[in-house]
């Protein structure tokens, strides 16, 4: 274990190479330019690869290959990026491969401004690529947590055989902070999940019932192993019957709701006896704590409540504060995409007593405490 | 002029893969092939080596065969001899 | 009863999972023949002590030929439409030891596949990869692909195709790839005697194959039958030795040449990762 001084990305970049990285297949994007790199230096001397592709698509259809013939994978980008890389992920679903994909999440729409913050891909994380499926999405909020939280993410990935987003922001891309770098003796480290039976026996995309994840087996090991983005059975063989398709897709989304409290992370500020919520993630969040800290000394119940997995969201802590809040304020860079996760929460959860405000912040660069103050007033909202 | 022996050869076609494309029926030098009265599993006449003593064991039949249905076999002696294998037996055409 | 079947197998068998044969291509189709000749290549190879099946990772994007992964009984991967080469240069990323076979078709391969054709020779990454071109989008219809030759009917150019066509094989021409090569299903043992050659070498290897497709293409141009779609092909199809650049020709009318168009032995991608310093040697 070590102290290092570090920004995001190259505590992203250090989780990664502490997790077991080996191979990292990136293209250049602004904010996030500087993990890939960062990497490109240290992760050879770790016996790793890093190779620059000719674009964000080839990024990731190579990334999958590289999974599925047994290495931990990973590729840095950010909005535009990650817009491209949906039909891959769709890929690393369908073939159940285990990635990590960070997106620092820049102002958009399109090219927008490369070089400021905004979380416009919540949504797109979740729900980027086509069909049913499930995947898991964490948002660190410093750079500790961007270390934690990329181990987490290879951890989560290899465990349940899905790509796995972390999301982060332009700001903290390059915000120095202390960091605690962990080693691989000192943390969780999860390994790929092997198959036990022989060739001839072993089918690729064959459950075991515990965990509905199937064993790996990788290229080159002498499993004649077919591995199909057609829908298939559990050979991979092509098959379009209900019998066949609707247990298959069912597993895809069973098998991260099956893991939600191995996945699920948050964590919640002054919400003991608040009356008003606000709901925030990423930088954003920082802003907004020191926001609720002034206000709580003027004397006003307020609290934070912060998301560190979006996607699936830490819905039983969070309901245990939205039974006993009267407001709720979500306060995100973008129009308004974490408000709908709350607002199904609270609908599923019947929690109807309690007033929901969507505080989109459609600017292109971080508000301070008083901006988002100003924010609330100039709506004319009375929350306290 | 020493005379040689006729080399023999076996024309083997697995009777439900074949999807009577004619490709074999056309391109086989000495016309041994033809097409079948009886159909398949899939519903295709299959190909019969109607008169496998005129073959040379060329394989051009095996070589072009998009269906993996045909292929020759050289025999170490004896004469040549055409056959049609099912699931359940194997027709023979002695030509 | 299986005796009868393990008594008359096929010669290449053993490399098909047998529970899909009949496969899903057309009566006629050139797709089968490329792939018999492909698999006789590795088991020549494999007899000669010269390469280890369970190394061999088959690659194919979507489309007819991309079908193919269904059947082979390798290491197979049916990926996205226009992603087999990437996905094949990653799983090699991480497994230096394994040997990509990428095979797919023209659209998917110099369509929407074109940039990472472009980029994979630049490299002279150490894949091989096998173009099956059948002139058309057959799978989904037949709609226009890049090679269909000009003024041709498409379902997508109903009053002919008014773009020229690319000749792949000669395109690549100018990069620093080490093996370039074009036959067609009129020269099948060429395309085993390539292939066996190709899968020798180190950097990137391209073999387009011109192929039949009776029932899309050849129907588009009038000619629906197999063995007249053939033989028409065999006029065109035209082996030339050892060909410059400009003696190489892409044209349904005339001439569309075959042979060798490049055959180098330059370092591969991973030679020059070992040059650069990146990797360790051994």
């Amino acid at each position: 274990m070590r102290v290092e001084f570090l920004s995001s990305n190259e505590a992203s970049a250090e989780g990664a190479i502490a997790a077991g990285l080996k191979v990292y297949i990136g293209y250049p994007i602004t904010p996030s330019s500087d993990l890939f790199e960062y990497l490109a230096e240290k992760l050879p001397k770790y016996g790793g690869i890093v190779y620059q592709a000719e674009d964000e698509i080839a990024s990731i259809n190579a990334l999958v290959g590289a999974a599925l013939a047994g290495a931990k994978a990973m590729t840095a980008t950010s909005g535009p990026g990650f817009s491209l890389m949906q039909e891959g992920i769709g890929l690393a679903i369908m073939l159940e491969a285990p990635l990590v994909i960070v997106s620092d999440m820049r102002t958009g729409p399109s090219t927008g401004i490369a070089t400021q913050i905004g979380q416009g891909d919540i949504m797109q994380a979740r729900w980027g690529s086509h069909g049913p499926y499930n995947l898991v999405a964490y948002a660190p909020a410093s750079a500790q947590e961007a270390f934690d939280y990329t181990v987490k993410a290879f951890n989560t990935a290899v465990k349940l055989r899905i790509p796995v987003i972390v999301l982060m922001d332009a700001i903290l891309a390059h915000t120095r902070e202390k960091v605690i770098v962990r080693e691989p003796g000192e943390i969780e480290v999860v390994d790929f999940k092997k198959t036990k039976k022989p060739p001839g026996e072993y089918k690729p995309y064959e459950p075991d019932p515990e965990d509905l994840i199937p064993p790996m087996a990788f290229f080159g090991e002498g499993y004649k192993i077919l591995h199909e983005s057609l829908a298939h059975d559990e050979r991979g063989y092509y098959k379009t019957s209900p019998e066949v398709y609707r247990p298959l897709v069912e597993r895809f989304i069973e098998k991260v709701e099956r893991n939600k409290s191995y996945v699920v992370a948050s964590k919640e500020y002054y919400t003991e006896d608040a009356e008003v919520l606000f709901i925030a993630i990423g930088s954003v969040a920082r802003s907004t704590l020191a926001l609720v800290r002034d206000l709580r000394r003027s004397g006003i119940k307020v609290g934070l409540f912060r998301p560190i997995s979006i996607w699936p969201f830490d819905e039983d802590k969070f309901i245990n504060i939205a039974r006993r809040v009267k407001k709720i304020v979500v306060a995100e860079m973008n129009q308004g995409q974490l408000i709908w996760i709350i607002k199904k929460i609270l609908w599923d959860n019947r929690i109807f007593n309690v007033e929901v405000y969507s505080l989109p912040l459609l600017l292109p660069d971080l508000p301070s405490p008083d901006e988002i103050y100003d924010e609330i007033k100039n709506r004319g909202w009375k929350l306290w | 002029m020493s005379s040689r022996a006729k080399d023999a050869f076996e024309v083997i076609i697995l009777g439900n893969r074949c999807k009577e494309c004619g490709l074999c029926i056309n391109l086989c030098p000495m016309k041994v092939l033809e097409t079948g009265s009886k159909t398949n599993k899939k519903g295709f006449y299959t190909t019969i080596p109607a008169h496998p003593e005129k073959c040379i064991g060329c394989s051009i039949c095996e070589y072009i065969c998009p269906d993996y249905a045909i292929f020759i076999r050289r025999l170490p002696e004896g004469k040549s001899i055409g056959k049609v294998v099912w699931d359940g037996g194997v027709d023979i055409y002695e030509g | 009863m299986v005796e009868l079947k393990t008594k008359y197998m096929h010669p290449i068998d053993d490399l098909l999972r047998l529970d899909r044969v009949p496969y899903t291509w057309c009566p006629g189709c050139g797709i089968g023949m490329i792939l018999h000749h492909t698999l006789r290549a590795i088991k020549e190879l494999e007899a000669e002590g010269k390469i280890d099946r369970n190394k061999i990772l088959f690659v194919t994007g979507i489309g007819c030929t991309g079908r193919a992964a269904g059947l082979v009984n390798l290491d197979t991967a049916h990926v996205l439409h226009g992603r087999a080469i990437p996905f094949a240069i990653g799983a090699k990323l991480a497994n230096p030891s394994l040997i990509p076979i990428v095979f797919s078709g023209d659209g998917d391969i110099a369509g929407i596949g074109g940039n990472h054709l472009l980029h994979a020779a630049r490299r002279n990454m150490d894949i091989l990869v096998i173009m099956v071109n059948n002139f058309t989008y057959a799978l989904t219809g037949g709609q226009l692909a890049p090679t269909t030759p000009y003024k041709v009917y498409s379902t997508t150019t109903p009053y002919g195709n008014p773009e020229p066509p690319i000749d792949t094989a000669k395109s690549l021409m100018a990069l620093d790839v080490n093996y370039v090569a074009r036959w067609s299903v009129t020269h099948l043992t060429k395309i085993k005697d390539s292939v066996k050659y190709a899968l020798t070498k180190r950097g990137f290897r391209f073999i387009e194959v011109i192929s039949i497709c009776p029932e899309i293409f050849g129907r588009h141009i009038g000619i629906r039958n197999p063995y007249q779609l053939y033989i028409t092909l065999r006029k065109i199809a035209k082996i030339k030795s050892k060909p410059s650049f400009d003696d190489i020709k892409y044209d349904w009318n005339s001439e569309i040449t075959c042979g060798v168009f490049v055959d180098r032995d330059n370092p591969g991608y991973f030679d020059r990762l070992k040059e650069v310093g990146v990797i360790k040697s051994g």
